[in-house]
């Protein structure tokens, strides 16, 4: 199993030297439906982008899922990444909403988010964190993993992949508001749970 | 959208700990397991490989009643144009017809004339005669002196004369030619005729247009129809990554009504509208199967267990839910923990569909041959109850309160789908309204949309579907 990532991670590290993947060529090739460039793309991309359903998703399965439906919806709409911004930027881009969207499919709404935050309001104390601790990305991932659904998806929009209160507001349809009491709430309780998890190590 | 952003330190460490290269460096825990590419290949291959013959299918079978339909507009159109050809060469006949007549009847006007002016001319020759006749006798009287009886003999004899002319009379006009023709009767002539003619043709050619060269253009039926099979791979959204795709077998009974429309011998439109109770007969298991188990620390650093488990059933699907809370602190009481089971269960699949079909049919003798293809709009509902929060153990470490057993109606699954259908149907009419039918078929999904998801019992998504119905239609 180690091998079979080291290789697959060569791979990536190979094709992202040798190919150039956002050329308009190799654009195209994915929007024909050419199975070896969607392959190149996929394993070029599917570790940064998996970890981006990592955060937004409540488990792995989930995260995969979400990883599997985003690229669906990469290969059929490639064709509108104009080639002048950066690919990767891009594709988080879509993996983001299509983790939304499966977020608002098959998950509570978030009109009972905001009620969840009420109820563990009181519950958590803010602290203060040490930065030079020794947790990995795995961990946090799981910390972040283990907020509520709210708290979860308004940190990842606004600390993670730098969207404003307001684009929150208009993806989530709740005010800018609670948007930011949600963010607050949301960094106590990931303070609480690192000192948590620094005291268990 | 400009927005003063202010960062935390902990949004600092989160950032700076997730977007390291070290973070991204590909290990087991940020690697998606080998089945994603499997099932992301898999899905765009399958989509291509089975939209392709059907949408084909459906193409072929538009073009053939598009050209069936431009030839049956030509043939009328020729037919039209033969008849516009009768119907100026009927006038031309008509218009012949009316000069001649027209001619004759100015012979005949002419010919009358010419009578009343021979009749005058006799009448006045008679008069003539009889005044002379009566001059002779008048002088006869005074040169023989006769009596008076003898004057009114004379006079009646004079009468009979005058009345005897009017044969003489007669007798020369026969001789003329033109009082031959004037024998022909005036009166029944049909002088109406001619007007009714010209009125009539542009008639004729808008009713070729718009009429049926068929009386029965079509006929609507209600229908019972039975499904003893249907197949259909379906894609669980969920669990597809333990159960990938599965095909689910079904039976249903549905009645309808449907309206079939003929715009040619062998071409038809069928439209309707039909309702359906689904029978689940065969999912991939009966007994109960665990899911999946997922273990979190919950807010109150309990650790929290839930294992999921479904049971299909021929009444319809039934998935439990069990979460047992243990607490992870050593020192609260170890009979701190919960069980909490959620069952939730749904009845059987109804759905209304709407078909719009183009058919071809084929009739011999009772029996009739249809190939229709077309789209199947279908709304999918799906009631759900659920069992409710058995909650064993001391709840007190958690706000949450003890509740009982008990049912309530959680939610109905909605999906909306349109699709690709194709059949074709053999049909025996054994009385004037009674009619059997065979009809098996396939089906593809085009876009399914589900309109109200259900929270915990999620309904696959539909993808594909072959079937036999078997049918009792009453034609109306």
């Amino acid at each position: 199993m180690k091998l079979e990532i080291i290789c697959a991670h060569l791979l990536s590290y190979t094709l992202s030297i040798e190919i150039p993947l956002n050329t308009k060529k190799f654009i195209q090739a994915v929007d024909k439906g050419d199975q070896q460039a969607r392959r190149q793309l996929y394993e070029r991309y599917r570790t940064p982008l998996f970890m981006v359903c990592l955060r937004y998703a409540r488990d792995r399965s989930e995260a995969e899922d979400i990883l599997q439906e985003g690229f669906l919806v990469i290969f059929k709409d490639i064709k509108q990444y104009r080639g002048d911004g950066n690919l990767e930027g891009w594709l988080k881009r879509v993996m983001v909403n299509a983790a939304l969207r499966y977020l608002r499919k098959w998950k509570r709404s978030f009109v009972e988010l905001q009620a969840e935050v009420e109820s563990t309001e009181t519950i958590y104390q803010p602290s203060t964190v040490q930065d030079d601790q020794p947790l990995s990305a795995q961990q946090l991932t799981k910390i972040i993993q283990e907020l509520p659904i709210g708290y979860r998806t308004v940190f990842n929009m606004y600390v993670m992949d730098g969207y404003t209160h307001q684009e929150i507001a208009t993806y989530l349809n709740i005010s800018p508001g609670t948007s930011k009491s949600q963010l607050s709430k949301a960094r106590k309780l990931l303070k609480q749970k690192v000192e948590h998890y620094l005291l268990e190590l | 959208m400009s927005e003063n952003r202010h960062n935390d330190p902990i949004d600092d460490f989160f950032r700076q700990q997730l977007n390291s290269e070290k973070a991204h460096t590909a290990s087991d825990w940020n690697t998606p397991a080998e089945e994603v590419w499997e099932q992301l290949e898999a899905s765009s291959s399958r989509r291509r490989l089975l939209y392709l013959p059907l949408l084909a299918a459906a193409i072929l079978l538009l073009l053939i009643g598009v050209w069936q339909l431009y030839h049956y507009l030509q043939s009328q159109a020729a037919v039209i144009q033969e008849l516009q050809a009768q119907v100026e060469e009927l006038q031309r006949e008509r218009s012949a017809e009316q000069n001649k007549n027209n001619e004759s009847l100015v012979i005949e006007k002419k010919s009358v004339e010419q009578f009343s002016a021979d009749v005058i001319e006799a009448t006045t020759s008679v008069e003539d005669k009889i005044v002379s006749s009566i001059s002779t006798t008048r002088s006869s009287i005074f040169t023989d002196s006769s009596n008076d009886s003898s004057i009114l003999n004379t006079q009646e004899k004079s009468q009979s004369t005058a009345a005897s002319t009017k044969p003489e009379l007669s007798a020369p006009k026969s001789k003329s030619p033109a009082i031959v023709q004037s024998n022909i009767d005036i009166s029944a002539l049909p002088t109406a005729a001619i007007p009714t003619l010209q009125t009539s043709a542009p008639d004729l050619t808008v009713s070729t247009v718009l009429l049926p060269t068929s009386p029965n253009r079509g006929w609507s039926s209600i229908s019972l129809l039975y499904t003893p099979f249907s197949s259909s791979t379906q894609l669980p959204p969920r669990h597809r990554r333990l159960f990938q795709q599965r095909t689910v077998s079904t039976s249903n009974l549905q009645i309808g009504t449907q309206v079939n429309y003929t715009i040619s011998e062998q071409w038809f439109i069928e439209t309707g509208i039909s309702y359906a109770r689904e029978q689940i007969q065969q999912e991939y298991t009966r007994r109960p199967r665990f899911l999946r188990r997922n273990e979190r620390r919950n807010n109150n650093n309990r650790l929290e267990s839930s294992y999921d488990f479904a049971l299909y059933s021929p009444q319809g699907l039934v998935e439990a839910e069990v979460v047992l809370t243990r607490s992870m602190d050593s020192a609260t009481p170890a009979d701190n923990s919960d069980l909490e089971v959620t069952v939730l269960s749904s009845t059987s699949m109804q759905s209304l569909q709407i078909p719009l079909l183009l058919g071809y049919q084929y009739r011999k003798d009772r029996f009739r041959f249809d190939l229709k293809g077309g789209i199947l709009f279908q709304y999918q509902w799906q009631p759900q109850f659920e069992i409710d929060a058995v909650t064993v153990g001391n709840t007190a470490f958690e706000a949450r309160h003890e509740r009982r057993p008990r049912l309530r109606r959680s939610d109905t699954y909605g999906q909306l789908d349109w699709s690709l259908y194709l059949s074709p149907t053999i049909s025996y009419q054994f009385t004037s309204n009674l009619a059997i039918q065979v009809e098996p078929y396939v089906q593809q999904a085009l876009q399914p949309k589900t309109l109200r998801p259900s929270p915990m019992l999620q309904r696959d998504i539909f993808e594909q579907a072959v079937g036999l119905r078997l049918g009792l239609r009453y034609i109306l």
